[in-house]
């Protein structure tokens, strides 16, 4: 008999404002607090502001399990800086409950793809804790590698925690070839 | 007939609005601009704006001699990001025509006894051209430690270039 394991899909759209308190839930969980650099007890109300100003250069991608959004992540350019125009970071949160299910490797492909094929980025650029062992692998696995360790980087849990700094080139995309 | 030599006088200042039109000088150097992420024919009212209205928790000091500004040094610290709290991030850059001269020393150590001494700081963290020796050996002397190598970070000159990703912790108090 065949032991089936049913792949989920997620539908990826762009984050709206009207999302802020999805997103505010997914804050609300102590994993994803744990592996960013967000603290515990959100504000809805910070987060409806937030989503209502989009940030320029940026583009904030949804993942979502039927009508509940489940993941969130997003792509931060850097206007006002003409010689980092190729670069981007990347920044992503899954909600608790839905870590480990793959919503993280449909974001970062649905990342990735607008990356190489619409936004033209050759840098792709992240920092992840050194012990978020599924995370680093996730990054790995679309071609992140590590470019260093930054050293007590953020305060999570009572004490000072090192990230990786971790980069994605692509090679292929015309800016980078003489 | 006495001749006596003039006591060069630096003094380390905090940077003000009107010191817009000095900036835009000191980023019209093309060594200033190789060292940096400017980019060249800077812009008089770029700087203005930059000054009149800068990023919550960030620090200009100006490294002046006489009426000249020398030398610049921005020190950003994360206010709104209670988990980053403890670290800030700094760049500088020496008017191409007092570079070499300790200009940069200077900046540097009223940097790390702002940092340590009253602004409650553990980590300050930079990015330099990983062929920028003359920077790298300047943040090293002040206890910077290379972290990682950027690649492709920037572009310069026609290229893509690495930078280094470097930090000093706060020294441990010595008894």
């Amino acid at each position: 008999m065949d032991a089936a394991t049913e792949k989920m899909s997620f539908l990826i759209r762009r984050l709206e404002p009207d999302d802020y308190q999805a997103v505010y839930r997914i804050f609300s969980g102590p994993r994803a607090v744990w592996g960013t650099l967000q603290v515990p007890y959100p504000s809805a109300d910070a987060w409806h502001k937030r989503l209502a100003q989009p940030r320029e250069g940026s583009t904030y991608l949804a993942a979502c399990a039927g009508i509940e959004l489940v993941g969130q992540l997003g792509i931060d350019t850097f206007p006002g800086h003409p010689r980092r125009q190729h670069a981007a970071e990347i920044g992503m949160a899954v909600m608790d409950e839905w870590q480990g299910k793959g919503v993280g490797t449909a974001l970062m492909q649905a990342a990735v793809d607008l990356a190489d094929k619409w936004l033209n980025l050759s840098r792709l650029e992240l920092q992840v804790y050194t012990d978020n062992e599924p995370a680093v692998r996730l990054y790995k696995k679309f071609g992140f590698v590590i470019e260093g360790t930054l050293r007590s980087f953020a305060f999570r849990d009572g004490q000072y925690v090192d990230a990786y700094t971790m980069a994605r080139i692509n090679e292929n995309i015309g800016m980078l070839q003489p | 007939m006495e001749t006596s030599s003039e006591e060069i006088k630096l003094i380390i200042r905090r940077a003000e609005p009107d010191d817009y039109e000095s900036l835009t000088r000191l980023f019209t150097g093309p060594r200033v601009i190789w060292g940096t992420l400017q980019v060249p024919y800077p812009s008089a009212e770029f700087w203005r704006k930059r000054l009149a209205d800068p990023t919550d928790g960030y620090y200009g000091l100006l490294a002046c001699i006489g009426n000249e500004v020398v030398g610049e040094l921005g020190l950003l610290t994360f206010p709104k990001a209670p988990r980053r709290r403890h670290a800030a991030s700094l760049f500088m850059a020496v008017r191409d025509d007092w570079q070499g001269q300790g200009i940069g020393s200077a900046l540097m150590q009223a940097t790390v006894d702002l940092a340590d001494k009253w602004l409650n700081l553990m980590r300050l963290e930079l990015e330099v051209y990983t062929d920028n020796e003359p920077a790298i050996r300047l943040y090293k002397k002040f206890g910077f430690e290379v972290e990682g190598t950027l690649r492709c970070f920037a572009y310069r000159d026609g290229q893509y270039v690495d930078v280094y990703s470097m930090a000093r912790m706060k020294p441990a108090a010595s008894s």
